[in-house]
């Protein structure tokens, strides 16, 4: 493999450049991204059991689901939570990569008159929004997910 | 060309999937009732939207999921030859969860149990 010095490597996704708001966002979108591929090839695997007979899939779903028949296996269904959180974090962060890759939010080009504004200035409000909006979502799954009166 | 024609597709499967899988996580997770039951599950495979849904969902995700693990991995290696074996590799990946996916979403569809 070819070596570049500049070139930090996935210790680079925490550190590289400034640590500032949206590189955390980056990190995260990563982490949550390579996570929830490898949870799809599981799931696949795991839903397609459904097609051999019904007494394959209450056998597995009674293994491998965190809440099945009444039941619960409080590890896999706290998993399943973590899960909701990935899928929501990379959900809303990834609307914002959308937003600002279509150049929606970061302000047009103007000249650089001190003191400077960068993309970023205009960008960080819809970047804590999003995330203002993920927190509700994740707080509605808290009372949902650990509420027994729930279900 | 190419890439930024595979980009902009990534961008609409995210898009999508926002509405597909907020859809299906709201429905699974959060609705509440037993929708993994045995009786839920099989009548939703027997109704022609769930088996049409979920085959465009999972290439959708497949294609999304796929796509930003080659970015990823394109960063990491980057000569021509890892290259072509990330893009072979993941495409083989892609192909095969997805006909496993559709294969075991059709036949609970198709066939009497």
């Amino acid at each position: 493999m070819r070596k570049y010095k500049n070139y930090p490597g996935i210790i680079g996704w925490f550190y590289g450049g400034n640590l500032n708001f949206e590189r955390i966002l980056f990190t995260l979108h990563r982490i949550t991204g390579i996570g929830l591929i490898f949870y799809l090839f599981a799931h696949i695997i795991v839903v397609g059991f459904r097609a051999y007979s019904p007494e394959m899939w209450d056998k597995v779903m009674s293994i491998m689901s965190g809440h099945y028949n009444g039941k619960y296996n409080y590890v896999i269904y706290f998993l399943e939570w973590v899960l909701l959180l990935a899928v929501i974090f990379h959900m809303t962060n990834g609307l914002r990569l959308i937003l600002t890759e279509l150049g929606f939010f970061i302000g047009k080009p103007e000249r650089p008159i001190y003191p400077y504004r960068t993309s970023i200035d205009y960008q960080r409000l819809l970047s804590w929004t999003l995330m203002i909006v993920a927190s509700i979502f994740i707080v509605y799954s808290i009372f949902v997910f650990f509420n027994p009166l729930k279900r | 060309m190419r890439d930024g024609r595979l980009w902009f597709l990534h961008m609409l499967s995210g898009l999508f999937l926002i509405v597909l899988l907020g859809g299906h996580m709201y429905y699974m997770h959060l609705s509440g009732g037993e929708p993994l039951s045995v009786e839920n599950t099989f009548k939703r495979a027997k109704d022609i939207f769930f088996p049409i849904s979920y085959t465009i969902f999972v290439g959708i995700a497949l294609f999304h999921g796929l796509y930003g693990l080659r970015g990823i991995l394109y960063e990491r290696f980057h000569t021509p030859f890892s290259y072509k074996l990330i893009n072979i590799t993941l495409t083989i990946i892609g192909v095969l969860f997805f006909v496993y996916a559709l294969i075991t979403t059709w036949i609970p569809y198709f066939k009497e149990f």
